[in-house]
């Protein structure tokens, strides 16, 4: 085993830069907990919900979806050559989802009732299963990062219990989630028994164990992923009268799964980039070009599901309006799924990491506007009109520049590119 | 279980704001500071606020050929299965049907501030304390706690004319029926708040297609949270047959490579 | 009012004109509103669209001080389509009545015009009836004589044909005839139409007259008396008409007796003065009783100073020297004649007309009292902005008010019905109510008259017997016991007088207010639900007594005999006089005494019981003729306040003419096209040299008021919920005037200005204000609300910087609601 190679990832201007950013929006946030929302934005009585619902919340969770894709793929479906990208899919999922929940801390008018969620159920609002799911997957997130923890600190006894005690936790939060969101006893019943089954046929052996981290964990974070990628897209069903049509879709919790999808890939593709750039690594560019050719399948996935849906709902001319909304639509279009797929489709640019790269940005990019048009763009409130006020923007540079500094950090003093897999003391393996 | 509505008939309103007022000095709302006028007319507010929950719209239209001053009152709608509700994650917002009573009201307790009841309500009524740093949603109650002492809301108790009266829904809907029934040239023949959102209670007639009005026409006629039920009805189907799916994967790719040892990585 | 608030509901066409009824008097609306669930047809006439004309049928538009030529019109559609009810207009109007051949009429001047005085006057004596031997006015019942007062009432209205009228109001011709026709379709027995009138009607320089059309018109449509008829004031203030009755005008004495004029040396020079007589035996000249009331009212005033001997006291009173009205004071202060004034819940600086003067006067006196609930515009007129407070002599005092909820008593509404109220909160501070303050002024002005004075036997002999508390708060139910009065002496001594033909002229009965005689009575004199137990049961002066303004049983509709007319409500409350809810009721029945509309009767004769059922008659007598037809010698005609026992369609007693007649308001747009005289040739002109002229103010200006805010604005501008809703003076105009001043969009700031002054006012450019095409030109009208002022939570100029020093010539009553004015675009600097 090659010795833990030190890891360059020094920032330099940019990080002074980031840095920055972060005091000033650390600043701004702590002069909205003082005043209150109407102080730092531009929200109203019409837009109750602006930038930091539409970038922060909407987009940034969409762009953490690279954990659980990496995840299942590797783990489940067998993607072995990509395991070197699963545990900084992990972090960059982890920490997205922790500086979304200080993101929306911003956001919510009395943050501090957050934990009342707990206590009062309304299972029946979209909100409240968007809620819970994030709390429960940031809590799988957690355990599925805890081992580069534990290899950093050498705890291969808490590694050890680690493997014994996540599969029990995951199959806990599953059925405590499936109380609570269904109140269905016949539900909850026979979920609980696939995943009894499942896990009891890991222990006896007749199902394969990884010994690397327990599927059922895996499983729990693919589950708890489909539900909440897709439910911050049913939050919008609420509201057909007020989402234009290009947008409004009977289907859009099914947009918005596949679009995480895409954009978790793509996030993963541009932080592979930058992180080898960073740190001065070398790319892995035959798994990028692999994740390069299953993300040109999953926009084209995309783009058909959104072509017949736009077709079947009779919305083409809305589409083909000189309308502002018309205009986004075909920006969000263009700049993140036609030009992606020109590049990715082209084999010398699939197969370069500028290609590569570029089409992942503009996957990227054009999530977060496909987000913000959902969240704003589409939203008609007929008296009043939003634009973002710069305080919100700065607030939101000053979280995303702090996710970036923090993984950077961690990156730097954690195995997080470099792994040691200590073997499972308690596998039997068939190998020497 | 009562159910409760009011009638607004906006042919008896002589837009004298008797509601108006009556509803910020029992809800103790503050005044807002206004400036002239902010509609065709004596307008003031512009719209509903966090300090105004019952606003007399003034609307300057031509009816049969002749110039006419009609006056429209916008508040929250009581809906029968009120988005607000269903959107709602704390359960703040909760509609309420007891022996004598009915409203949608707010428990301001549980409130988190996360304004998804805004984004919901196709009324836009909930408003929100942006300036606040302990803020809350407002809207009306429909004196929920008038109702139940035996009184009338508070607009109800204050018109002079009966443009808004209070009782059961049923009974108001025959009223409306009636009125309209028996002045065909002189009503618009809709009731709106019928159906509106699968149904409200409050309930209006008019001399004018709504719209004139300043109200919000393009509603659905089913509650607002139909399409969402179905999406959240779907989880626990999802979340079965993710995990069928995915333990089936599993064991499938690992059937094919049995045998092989799992790659470790140095 | 004739009639009252509910009594609305039994109409069939409702006239609002002069009034905007839903705005200012909104529970109107709710009776109007139940009136219209029955098919009533709402009539609004108004120089704009309303919020009354919102809730109406049909609107016809009329330039403001046009009401004359307006309603003259449908009095003359009336006559030359015989819309009108003869039997009616035969037997219960002076139609018939023969005027002697000294009247004339010719170019807007009636006979007996004296030009020289100041004012200048008529001498009414010019327009006597016709006498007969027995001195009873002669009559032509088949009112063709060419004298008769129908034959003259044809002739004078003949001019106010439909083009001119027209013309002259700017209405649209076709709108103005479905007016006509719709409003005189209530001259049929079994249709009756109610006219609502206020401020609009009288505050013109010709206001008095303006009324005087209505009633014309009601009596030829055979509307007065009847229920869903009558003419109904609708009072500006919620007590002003317990106010007037009263007295609080300088040239009435409580129960509109009058004020003895300087030269009324006695009692009797007074008596014989004021006491109508009547030859005529079947006139019941009511009035004739006026010296039983008198001398009641000196009782109450001096108790047992009060005697034979001394004239009751007379000379006590103080005697007037001519015109003393609001416009008169001010002119006076203005000249430095006043020391002092007292403003109770008064505020001249904003309600005065030509305000501007009016607040400058108040720098004239030496002190200013304002007795109020907020500090008014008027209490810090001393420090408004433009004036130097240090040039200011005057000495102000500001005492705290209590409202009307913290204080106990009655209050008059516009149906004269006195309700009694009761205190629901205590007032703020050292607050007191106005009898407070008086008392504790009377108590104190007594103990230094004790001391010596000009003159001290009225203060130090007055009676002021009101078991006063010691925050000076007198019992005011011994108030109210005393304007009902009791026996002043004999075996009844102390017990309160049950109606006001118990009262005498010898002194031995007291009484503060005859019509209020019936009010507070003695329990033994009680009959019906009110024997019963309840707040009404009281105690004055050791006897149990029945304080019927507390008497709250409401009739039951369903319990009523058929065709009863409904909302008379006799156990609710009490109404003067004598709880006649609807006076000359008398007049709803034909000679027989059989209602002449039987669907909704207010009184008819039991021949069997020999006695009226239904309202209090006007007057118990029996019906006017036998079974037989005969006259019946002892009947009475039914407008028993008239000595000629019929209403008049031809008034010889007021002060303008017996005719109404149009002239312009003193500041008009045109030339009186009915004649060469351009206004009321009768009135005051203070300042004949400050009257604008249409080539200087072009527009016509009007003001009036909005639902939102009261009056003065005192109250409502410092209620912030008001203020809210109508935070800014604004002006009302129409786009065309709008675009003609340069572009003034909704909301522009625009200055106003007339002879008098100017004000800068938001400009709410609107359609519900049209163009008038008159005199064959258009001119515009605009309207501004009255209430602003420069103190309070809310500010603005106030509307009456604007207005002119002139006044109504009976009532001197100053015309706020027509003058011209100059408005232009503000430029911003």
């Amino acid at each position: 085993m090659a010795a833990t190679t030190q890891t360059r990832g020094r920032l330099g201007l940019t990080g002074v830069i980031l840095f920055l950013l972060f005091v000033l929006g650390a600043v701004l946030a702590l002069y909205r907990f003082g005043r209150g929302i109407g102080w730092v934005s531009n929200l109203n009585q019409g837009y109750p919900w602006g930038f930091w619902i539409g970038f922060d919340v909407l987009a940034g969770i969409a762009l953490a979806a690279g954990g659980f894709v990496l995840a299942a793929g590797v783990h489940i479906f067998g993607g072995e050559k990509y395991h070197p990208l699963v545990r900084p899919a992990i972090l960059t999922a982890f920490l997205g989802y922790i500086f979304f929940i200080v993101a929306l801390l911003v956001d919510l008018g009395r943050p501090w009732m957050i934990w009342d969620m707990i206590i009062w159920h309304h299972h029946e609002s979209p909100m409240f299963e968007v809620g819970w799911c994030v709390m429960c997957y940031t809590f799988v997130l957690l355990l599925e990062f805890l081992p580069a923890v534990f290899e950093r600190f050498g705890m291969s006894g808490a590694l050890r219990i680690w493997h014994s005690l996540t599969p029990l936790l995951a199959l806990a939060l599953l059925i405590v989630f499936a109380i609570v969101l269904t109140h269905s006893a016949p539900w909850v019943i026979l979920l609980a028994a696939v995943l009894v089954i499942f896990q009891l046929g890991v222990w006896a052996g007749a199902i394969r164990r990884d010994p690397r981290v327990p599927t059922l964990l895996v499983m729990a974070g693919v589950i708890f992923s489909i539900l909440h990628q897709s439910s911050l897209g049913s939050l919008f069903l609420m509201a057909p009268h007020k989402l234009s049509p290009i947008w409004y879709s009977p289907i859009l919790p099914v947009l918005f799964f596949v679009s995480a999808v895409m954009a978790g890939m793509g996030m993963v593709i541009v932080e592979s980039t930058l992180s080898s750039r960073l740190f001065g690594r070398g790319l892995e560019l035959n798994l990028l070009q692999g994740l390069g050719r299953a993300l040109s399948w999953t926009l084209l996935i995309y783009l058909a599901i959104r072509a017949l849906d736009l077709l079947l709902r009779g919305v083409a001319a809305e589409v083909l309006s000189a309308s502002p909304q018309a205009a986004w639509f075909w920006v969000e279009i263009v700049v993140g799924l036609l030009i992606p797929l020109a590049i990715l489709l082209t084999p010398e640019f699939a197969a370069s990491s500028a290609g590569l790269f570029s089409a992942a940005a503009l996957v990227v990019a054009g999530l977060i506007i496909n987000r913000l048009n959902v969240a704003i763009v589409g939203i008609s409130a007929r008296y009043d009109t939003y634009y973002p006020h710069w305080m919100e923007i700065a607030i939101s540079a000053g979280i995303v520049s702090a996710g970036i500094l923090v993984f950077v950090l961690i990156c730097r003093h954690f195995p997080v590119f470099e792994e040691k897999h200590a073997p499972d003391p308690g596998l039997r393996t068939g190998a020497s | 279980m009562a159910v409760k509505a009011l009638l607004i008939d906006t042919v008896r309103c002589t837009g004298c704001r008797g509601c108006q007022v009556a509803c910020k000095q029992w809800n103790k709302r503050p005044a807002e500071k206004t400036e002239f006028f902010a509609g065709p007319g004596y307008q003031n507010p512009k719209d509903l606020s966090k300090d105004t929950w019952c606003l007399v719209t003034y609307n300057e239209v031509e009816i049969g050929g002749r110039f006419e001053w009609v006056f429209g009152k916008k508040q929250c709608m009581h809906c029968l299965v009120p988005a607000c509700v269903s959107a709602c994650p704390v359960a703040a917002l909760e509609r309420v049907e007891t022996e004598r009573s009915s409203a949608v009201i707010y428990h301001k307790h549980k409130c988190l501030g996360c304004r998804y009841c805004m984004l919901a309500c196709p009324f836009l009524v909930p408003r929100f304390e942006f300036d606040s740093p302990n803020p809350y949603i407002t809207k009306c109650t429909m004196c929920f706690d008038r109702q139940e002492q035996g009184e009338l809301p508070a607009c109800a108790k204050a018109c002079p004319t009966g443009a808004i009266t209070f009782g059961d829904r049923a009974e108001l809907i025959a009223e409306a029926q009636r009125r309209i029934a028996t002045n065909p040239s002189v009503y618009h023949h809709h009731i709106y708040g019928l159906e509106e959102a699968g149904g409200t209670c409050v309930l209006h007639i008019s001399n004018v297609p709504f719209e004139q009005l300043g109200y919000f026409t393009d509603i659905p006629h089913r509650a607002l949270a139909t399409t969402a039920n179905t999406a959240m009805q779907a989880i626990p189907l999802v979340m079965f047959g993710a995990a069928v799916v995915l333990g089936l994967s599993y064991q499938l790719r690992n059937r094919t490579r049995q045998g092989e040892p799992p790659r470790a990585h140095g | 009012m004739t009639n009252h608030w509910i009594d609305m509901v039994n109409t069939d066409v409702a006239m609002i004109c002069g009034s905007n009824a839903a705005e200012n008097h909104p529970i109107a609306a709710r009776w109007l509103q139940k009136a219209k669930d029955n098919g009533t047809i709402i009539l609004s006439c108004d120089p704009r669209y309303t919020r009354t004309t919102a809730f109406a049928d049909y609107y016809c538009k009329m330039r403001s001080g046009t009401d004359i030529a307006f309603v003259g019109g449908i009095i003359n559609y009336a006559l030359q389509n015989d819309r009108i009810d003869r039997e009616y207009v035969r037997h219960y109007t002076n139609a018939t009545f023969v005027i002697r051949p000294e009247y004339d009429f010719n170019d807007g001047l009636f006979s007996g015009y004296n030009p020289d005085g100041d004012p200048p006057r008529y001498d009414s004596s010019k327009w006597g009836y016709e006498l007969d031997e027995s001195g009873v006015p002669r009559r032509d019942m088949t009112m063709e004589h060419p004298r008769c007062v129908f034959q003259l009432l044809k002739k004078h209205f003949a001019r106010y044909d439909l083009e001119t009228v027209c013309s002259v109001t700017g209405a649209d011709p076709e709108t103005y005839r479905k007016i006509c026709d719709v409003y005189t379709s209530t001259w049929a027995p079994g249709r009756v139409g109610t006219w609502l009138y206020a401020m609009g009607t009288t505050q013109h320089t010709h206001g008095t007259q303006n009324i005087r059309t209505y009633v014309i018109l009601q009596l030829l449509l055979g509307n007065v008396g009847k229920a869903g008829g009558g003419i109904n004031a609708l009072r500006g203030e919620s007590n002003v008409q317990g106010s007037t009755d009263m007295a609080l005008l300088f040239h009435i004495l409580p129960g509109y007796l009058k004020t003895p004029a300087v030269g009324l040396e006695t009692l009797q020079d007074y008596l014989n003065k004021y006491t109508p007589k009547s030859n005529d035996p079947l006139s019941a000249n009511w009035w004739q009783n006026y010296p039983k009331y008198m001398v009641s009212l000196l009782k109450a005033f001096w108790g047992d100073h009060a005697t034979a001997e001394n004239d009751f006291c007379y000379s006590y009173l103080g005697k007037i020297s001519g015109n003393l009205s609001y416009i008169s004071l001010f002119e006076a202060m203005y000249a430095g004649k006043i020391k002092g004034l007292f403003c109770f819940g008064q505020n001249p600086a904003v309600a005065g007309p030509n305000a501007n003067k009016e607040r400058d006067a108040l720098a004239n006196l030496d002190w200013l009292v304002c007795v109020d609930l907020f500090e008014s515009d008027t209490s810090v007129f001393w420090k408004r902005a433009g004036v130097d407070p240090g040039q200011i002599q005057t000495e102000v005092f500001l005492l705290p008010a209590l409202a009307s909820m913290e204080k106990e008593g009655s209050v008059v509404n516009s149906g004269r019905w006195a309700q009694w109220r009761y205190k629901a909160a205590d007032g703020p501070g050292e607050a007191l109510s106005d009898a407070a303050v008086i008392t504790r002024l009377v108590l104190a002005l007594k103990e230094l008259y004790q001391q010596g004075g000009q003159f001290p036997d009225p203060i130090v002999n007055l009676s002021w017997d009101y078991n006063v508390d010691s925050h000076g708060e007198p019992d005011i139910h011994m108030v109210a016991a005393e304007y009902n009065g009791y026996y002043t002496s004999g075996p009844n001594r102390g017990r309160q007088v049950a109606s006001f033909a118990k009262l005498a002229a010898d002194g031995s009965t007291c009484s503060g207010n005859w019509l209020y005689c019936g009010s507070y009575i003695d329990y033994a004199d009680g009959k019906g639900p009110e024997l019963e137990d309840g707040p009404h049961i009281t105690q004055v002066r050791g006897r149990k007594t029945i304080n019927r303004m507390a008497k709250r049983f409401a009739e039951d509709p369903a319990g009523l005999p058929p065709g009863r007319c409904i909302g008379l409500n006799p156990d609710w409350s009490w109404c003067w006089p004598v709880n006649r809810r609807i006076i000359y009721n008398r007049a709803s029945v034909d000679l027989h005494g059989n209602p002449w509309d039987p669907k909704r009767w207010v009184i008819r004769w039991n021949a069997e019981a020999g006695k009226w059922e239904g309202d209090v008659p006007d007057g118990g007598w029996p019906p006017m003729a036998n079974p037989d037809g005969s006259e019946n010698p002892k009947t009475k005609r039914p407008f028993i306040m008239r000595p000629e026992g019929v209403a008049c369609l031809f008034a010889p007693s007021l002060a303008d003419g017996p005719f109404p007649e149009h002239y312009e308001p003193l500041e008009s747009p045109i030339s009186n096209p009915f004649s060469s005289r351009q206004y009321n040739p009768v009135i005051k002109v203070w300042e004949p040299d400050k009257i604008g002229t249409p080539d200087e103010f072009p527009v016509v200006a009007t003001t009036y008021r909005v639902c939102e805010h009261w009056q003065a604005g005192n109250m409502t501008r410092n209620t912030p919920w008001l203020v809210e809703l109508v935070p800014d003076v604004f002006v009302e105009m129409s786009p065309i005037l709008a675009r003609e001043l340069g572009g003034v969009r909704n909301g522009d700031w625009v200055i106003v200005t007339s002879k008098r002054g100017r004000i800068r006012a938001r400009a709410l450019v609107t359609n519900r204000f049209e163009p008038f095409f008159v005199g064959g030109r258009y001119v515009h009208q605009i309207g501004i609300p009255w209430h602003w002022g420069y103190n309070g939570l809310a500010t603005g100029d106030s509307a009456n910087l604007l207005t002119p020093h002139v006044g109504d010539a009976n009532t001197m009553i100053p015309e706020y609601k027509a003058f011209l004015c100059r408005v232009e675009k503000e430029e911003v600097a």
